[in-house]
């Protein structure tokens, strides 16, 4: 790796088509961190993201979004004092210098916490859970797909008589770890994602679909296309439906919106502190206790194969600390909470990081068999809009879209008019009636809400989630959104 | 010929340095404030990298914006950035732990027009290299996709520009001493301490920007920012649990110094929010049974529920369906049938400008536009859109027949240089009523109803439709008084409906600056939005109950 100032356009792998650093760049530029420093405890994280981005609108092309972001965070501290962080995006080994002797020197005065910070040193290198989050295919799609695939699907949707509007992209990240003891870690990921929003041109339907996987391979554009389609034709003229209790009907999409700000009450330190749905009062959690269908189990593996995610922590305090596979939920009964390095030594417990991706168990029943028993219901494509209204009783709020119908006598009977609902994961996973297939849930648009759900940046990590039919969810009114 | 980098490489370096929980120097208590501050060897700027010099900037914008024309694109333009953030915070109210948080970057986006099509790039790297290839790669890009571009991309003109401008700012924050820093949240939490149960939540955020703007077409902009976003909220806590929490009003983002926060009578200002909050802490707690109510906002929940409803509808890409596949379309479409047309109570005149002290004043927006005043809603009536260059056509045959030719009111954003452009609303005036009336008057005649304080966020559908709230203070007014505090309700409402059913507006007292997060495109990105709007009374409005129980 060079150590003149270059583009960093300049500064990729020999590798051809790999738009960020490899292991051994990553490696090597950690370790040329490392020996700037002098502190007493260091440690060094380095990623490096490329994104490949097109999005849709009206029928057409409305611009590709392409770049790529390094980041490097080095943490430094002296004795028992506070620890400092700096964060840096050049690669020139000048401009690394001056920027680690300028936080050093800020290390150096800082007369820490009201209580001495004992860091965590270790000095043995944990294992780690093998996974495989890297796909060529991804890689070579990010230059060679969008220009075939996007006018097919611009076309399909079309003929269709509809306008579309949609998101393709492309992220591919490598990532590393050193600390000064010589703990190392290393990651590399790729994710693809493909959404499509066709409506009509009166704008009084709109029908949605979407996929996302780590690998290109996996993803069906037709498949997407033809959703969409699907729920924007079945979507016309749209009847209001007494809003109330009613069974619903919910595709993975639909599921994991709702299922998003579930990680948050895993994390076993507020839940101590009577702070989450899994808390006991006046003290204590539910281990043990029964907090959902017995047909559920919820558990996160970084190396699950329709998702997986980083096998190690990345905060500074734990960094490299290998990240095991757990289990949440098990017959219905919490099993495990997120324990950090830190609550887990108070309390003797594993430690583990909350479960920002996760694979909820499901049946074998399909859409079809949901709808074809079901006397009376809502079929919900998506919601959208949904926000955690109180992480003590997981209660949240949103709106349906993209594709809302009655059901009745075991068919789709009409479109309907667009729900709000008030609905919380505690109350509905116990009124499950039906399971299906799990897949990876694909988001679509999701910013983080004020209540942060863990996943600030796109893409969000996989989570895994059947379609389910559950009795009495709670559309609470009727809104007036297409 | 570009300066020497071999002299700049020590302050090119993208850097941030954050100390949690850590106190360079401490005098809480020591002194008030300081009474002149002056630039000192331990403020920020001995710790960032020496500024990059503007012509640097400029050298590097117009080197890409040629790079792209040379390559064939047939419009370019470059927002490059070199950005310095500073967080003083000292969140925990059980004792003050100030903390820093230091950053700065270069960064930097290119956009290309080539054949109808368009696309954007990138980059962080502050090098002539990095942005050339960034402006070809856009090029090249918008080039492979001209040929699905079967619509026209619309530029409105827009003069060519050149000059420089700056945030009007009396101190800059980071020529502050640091320790000056900590003794300013060490005054203010102490002026809330002294309160009896009251309490400080505090935090400052300083933004210091350099933004270079180059276009093909000839317009060179270097504009300098300070905006400065204090977090400080006073809170008063009697019952587990159940608190009230007032920001301080005086105390808002705004564009501008460290005189935003230090002025006369700030320590005065924090000392009565706290009084007040500690009052409401002592109110009973309570429900409120489902039903429709009269309800008060209070300016900063009138404004940031406007903000979030109307004035995102009024974004033109949101209305031109650009959004329809992220943050959604709006409901106040297609523009032909909303322009003139009532869309909101005749007691609502709505301004947007980009003028100090609002949080994102500038001179140009992101597309080089000259931002000015411009009113949205006269009487109720929608009179225009928040626009751009590349949305601001759709409006011709409404310019045309009012006399006016399209052109963009200068809403293009991108909050980092890095991020595309995009359509942010302004900063939204709604004027205040003409008739005296302070908050209590506007619930002194109800007989039954509710009063909001404090509430920025709403959970809006994908068309802006509809929203529901149950953030803020809320308390039960019954003939007139304010009785108790209420928890486990929200208010949901038809936003057409909603904004219609205005029934009168507080005075120019009444009014409140709210600033708040919202985010667009994709991959979403932030933006921010302001407000400064009075108080409002609605008189029928859906009350909700979110209580439920686990046990």
């Amino acid at each position: 790796m060079s150590h003149n100032p270059r583009s960093l356009y300049d500064v990729v792998s020999d590798a051809p088509r790999r738009p960020v650093f490899t292991k051994d760049q990553l490696t090597a530029l950690s370790q040329r961190i490392i020996h700037f420093t002098t502190a007493d405890v260091v440690s060094v994280s380095v990623t490096h993201t490329a994104r490949v981005v097109s999005r849709m609108a009206n029928g057409r092309v409305l611009t590709n979004d392409d770049g790529d972001e390094l980041d490097i965070l080095v943490c430094t501290m002296f004795g028992e004092k506070g620890m400092v962080q700096i964060r840096v995006n050049q690669l020139d080994d000048t401009m690394l210098r001056a920027a680690v002797t300028r936080a050093e020197a800020i290390a150096r005065m800082v007369t820490g916490y009201s209580e001495p910070v004992k860091p965590i040193q270790r000095t043995v290198q944990d294992s780690y859970v093998p996974v495989h989050l890297w796909h060529d295919d991804t890689i070579d799609a990010m230059t060679t797909t969008r220009e075939t695939v996007i006018p097919e699907l611009l076309e399909t949707v079309s003929r269709a008589g509809l306008n579309a509007a949609g998101f393709l992209g492309f992220m591919a990240r490598s990532e590393a770890a050193l600390t000064k003891e010589g703990i190392f870690a290393f990651n590399e990921e790729t994710d693809c994602e493909l959404t499509i929003t066709a409506r009509s041109d009166d704008n009084r339907s709109s029908g949605w679909g979407g996929q996302a996987a780590r690998s290109w391979s996996q993803i069906q554009p037709a498949a997407v296309a033809a959703r969409a389609i699907e729920m924007a034709h079945r979507s016309a003229n749209p009847v209001a439906v007494e809003p109330g209790r009613r069974t619903a009907i919910l595709s993975p999409e639909a599921v994991v919106q709702l299922l998003r700000f579930l990680s948050g009450e895993f994390n076993a330190f507020p839940t101590d502190q009577g702070g989450t749905a899994f808390s006991r009062h006046p003290r204590g959690n539910k281990l043990g206790q029964h907090v959902f269908d017995s047909r559920l189990k919820m558990g996160s593996d970084p190396a699950d194969p329709d998702g997986g995610y980083r096998p190690y922590f990345g905060s500074y305090s734990q960094l490299g600390l290998g990240n095991p596979a757990m289990t949440w939920i098990e017959g219905g009964v919490l099993k495990n909470l997120a324990y950090d390095v830190g609550w887990a030594m108070v309390k003797g417990k594993t430690y583990a990081d909350i479960p920002s991706s996760f694979r909820l168990s499901g049946g074998t029943t399909t859409v079809d068999e949901m709808i074809a028993q079901c006397r009376e219901g809502i079929y919900v494509n998506r919601f959208s809009g949904v926000e955690l209204l109180d992480l003590s009783t997981g209660l949240s709020t949103g709106v349906t879209r993209d594709g809302c119908f009655l059901v009745k006598d075991g068919k789709i009977s009409k479109s309907v008019k667009n729900f709000r609902f008030l609905e919380s994961p505690f109350f509905f996973l116990n009124r499950i009636e039906a399971l299906g297939v799990p897949v990876r849930a694909t988001f679509g648009y999701t910013p983080p809400a004020p209540t942060n759900d863990g996943a600030a940046t796109w893409p969000r990590p996989p989570i895994i989630v059947p379609p389910m039919m559950v009795r009495d969810f709670n559309f609470c009114s009727l809104a007036d959104a297409v | 010929m570009s300066p020497s980098l071999s002299s700049r490489r020590d302050f090119l370096a993208t850097t941030s340095v954050s100390a949690a929980g850590a106190m360079l120097a401490r005098r809480l208590g020591a002194q008030l404030l300081p009474s002149a501050v002056k630039r000192s060897p331990l403020s920020a700027t001995t710790i960032f990298p020496a500024p990059m010099a503007p012509a640097w900037l400029q050298s590097l914008a117009t080197t890409a914006v040629n790079a792209a024309r040379d390559a064939g694109a047939t419009y370019a333009d470059i927002r490059l950035a070199e950005r310095h953030f500073m967080s003083v915070s000292s969140i925990d109210p059980s004792k003050f732990d100030p903390g820093f948080r230091l950053e700065s970057a270069f960064t930097y986006g290119v956009r290309a027009l080539v054949d109808g099509a368009w696309a954007f790039a990138y980059g962080t790297s502050p090098s002539e290299s990095a942005v050339v290839a960034s402006a070809r790669a856009a090029v090249t890009s918008a080039r492979g996709f001209a040929k699905t571009a079967t619509r026209r991309v619309d530029f409105a003109p827009a003069p060519v520009v050149t000059g420089e401008w700056e945030t009007p700012t009396r101190l800059d924050p980071f020529t502050v001493p640091l320790e000056d820093h900590t003794a300013f949240l060490g005054a203010c939490s102490l002026a809330a301490n002294r309160v009896r149960h009251a309490w400080g939540s505090l935090g400052i955020d300083w933004t210091k920007e350099t933004r270079v703007f180059a276009s093909s077409e000839g317009s060179l902009t270097t504009q300098r920012y300070w905006r400065t976003w204090p977090w400080i909220f006073i809170g008063a806590s009697l019952h587990v649990g159940r608190g009230v929490v007032v920001p301080v009003p005086t105390l808002v983002p705004s564009s501008g110094g460290y005189e935003v926060v230090d002025f006369p009578g700030v320590e005065d200002d924090i000392k009565r929010t706290a009084e007040e909050a500690a009052q409401l802490a002592m109110l009973p707690l309570g429900t409120m049974d489902v039903g429709r109510y009269p309800i008060v906002f209070d300016g900063l929940t009138l404004g940031a529920t406007f903000g979030r409803t109307v004035g995102a509808a009024l974004e033109l890409d949101r209305v031109l369906g650009y959004e329809a596949d992220a943050s959604g379309t709006s409901y106040l479409s297609p523009p032909a049938s909303m322009l003139d047309a009532p869309v909101v109570s005749p007691l609502l005149n709505v301004t947007g400008h980009r003028a100090p002290p609002s949080f994102l004043a500038t001179k140009w927006d992101d597309d080089g536009v000259e931002s000015r005043p411009f009113p949205l809603v006269n009487q109720g009536r929608l009179v225009d859109y928040s626009s751009t260059r590349h949305t601001a056509t759709a409006l011709q045959s409404y310019y045309a027949g009012h006399g006016r030719t399209p052109s963009s009111n200068g809403c293009a954003t991108a909050y980092q240089a890095e991020l595309p452009v995009s359509v942010a609303s302004p900063h939204l005036t709604i004027a205040p009523g003409t008739t005296r009336a302070s908050l209590e008057d506007l619930y002194k005649d109800m007989s039954h109803g509710l009063l909001v304080r404090m509430g920025s966020d709403v959970a809006v559908d994908h068309q802006l439709a509809s929203g529901f709230s149950s953030d803020g203070c809320v308390f039960e007014i019954v003939k007139g008084k304010i009785v108790r505090q209420i928890f486990g309700s929200a208010f949901e409402f038809s936003t057409a409906r909603h904004w219609k059913s205005l029934a009168a507006l507080g005075d120019a007292r009444t009014t409140l600056t709210a600033a708040f997060d919202s985010e667009k495109g994709q991959p979403w990105h932030r933006m921010i939005q302001s407000t400064t709007a009075p108080a409002g009374l609605f008189k029928d409005v859906n009350v909700m109950s979110t209580r439920v129980s686990l046990s």
